[in-house]
């Protein structure tokens, strides 16, 4: 196929249409496309994880609204509960921590937060919603 | 910038737009190789960050949950009551795209109700941080 010979007998084929045609597609694809890696983690409620134990060995975390996280009985920070439950991790390899959030706490607060319990070692972390008889 | 007509016809000569297709026959492969298309959601969700590097699987039904907690499962809006039922014995993996505002607490309940309604896996689809 010639496309840029002029001699006689020869068809010239326009390369404007084809442009055209490239350029839409192009413009289609840089908008439809996405380059978004979207990643998961496994979110499992308590009893998905068998509830033969029952609450022993359970470490229940409440996430309250004003950032503050409730453990065994008491109100801290996040970072100092996440201290009190890594401590009470050494002491007890096997521990499993439910985290509570509560109405008014955002989702990526919650998920900060148990991923920073998994950063720290604890393998069993799950997520259980208030109220809930065990 | 001369795209149509004669290359001779004033006396000028054309410009040569092989250089300029091949940029545009680049841009496209790139585009239509490292680009995904996916559908686009029934309203807008910013799932929450994490440093997960597990991929999100790909099968299963996909409940939205949208920051103000309106819901939709499979591009279709649903009530909360309705979430249990909506999966009963069709996957025993569901997929929750959820806003990072969304209420925690109302998330951890749609997912307590998917267990009881007998979903063994419930993968909460995150964003790269």
């Amino acid at each position: 196929m010639n496309l840029s010979s002029r001699d006689e007998g020869t068809v010239v084929i326009s390369l404007t249409p084809l442009v055209d045609v490239v350029f839409i597609l192009l413009v289609f694809f840089m908008l439809a496309s996405s380059f978004v890696e979207w990643r998961s983690i496994d979110a499992q409620t308590q009893a998905a994880q068998g509830r033969s134990n029952g609450l022993v060995g359970t470490v229940l975390a409440d996430l309250k609204p004003d950032g503050d996280v409730v453990v065994g009985g008491r109100s801290m920070p996040p970072s100092m509960a996440l201290q009190y439950i890594d401590d009470l991790h050494g002491d007890r390899p096997e521990l499993k921590v439910l985290l509570r959030p509560a109405d008014g706490v955002a989702l990526q607060v919650a998920v900060d937060f148990a991923e920073s319990l998994k950063a720290k070692g604890l393998a069993d972390v799950s997520f259980k919603p208030m109220g809930v008889a065990q | 910038m001369r795209l149509h007509g004669s290359d001779d016809d004033d006396g000028t000569a054309p410009e040569n737009t092989l250089p300029l297709i091949n940029i545009v026959f680049l841009l496209l492969t790139f585009f239509m190789v490292a680009g995904a298309l996916e559908r686009t959601d029934l309203f807008n969700v910013s799932p929450p960050a994490s440093n997960s590097e597990q991929a999100a699987p790909d099968g299963g039904p996909l409940l939205l949950i949208g920051a103000d907690g309106t819901l939709a499962l499979n591009d279709q809006t649903i009530g909360e009551e309705g979430v249990g039922k909506a999966v009963l014995g069709e996957s025993k993996l569901v997929r929750i795209k959820a806003d990072a505002a969304s209420d925690a607490a109302f998330v951890v309940r749609l997912m307590e109700k998917l267990r009881q309604a007998g979903v063994e896996k419930v993968s909460l689809i995150t964003m790269e941080r």
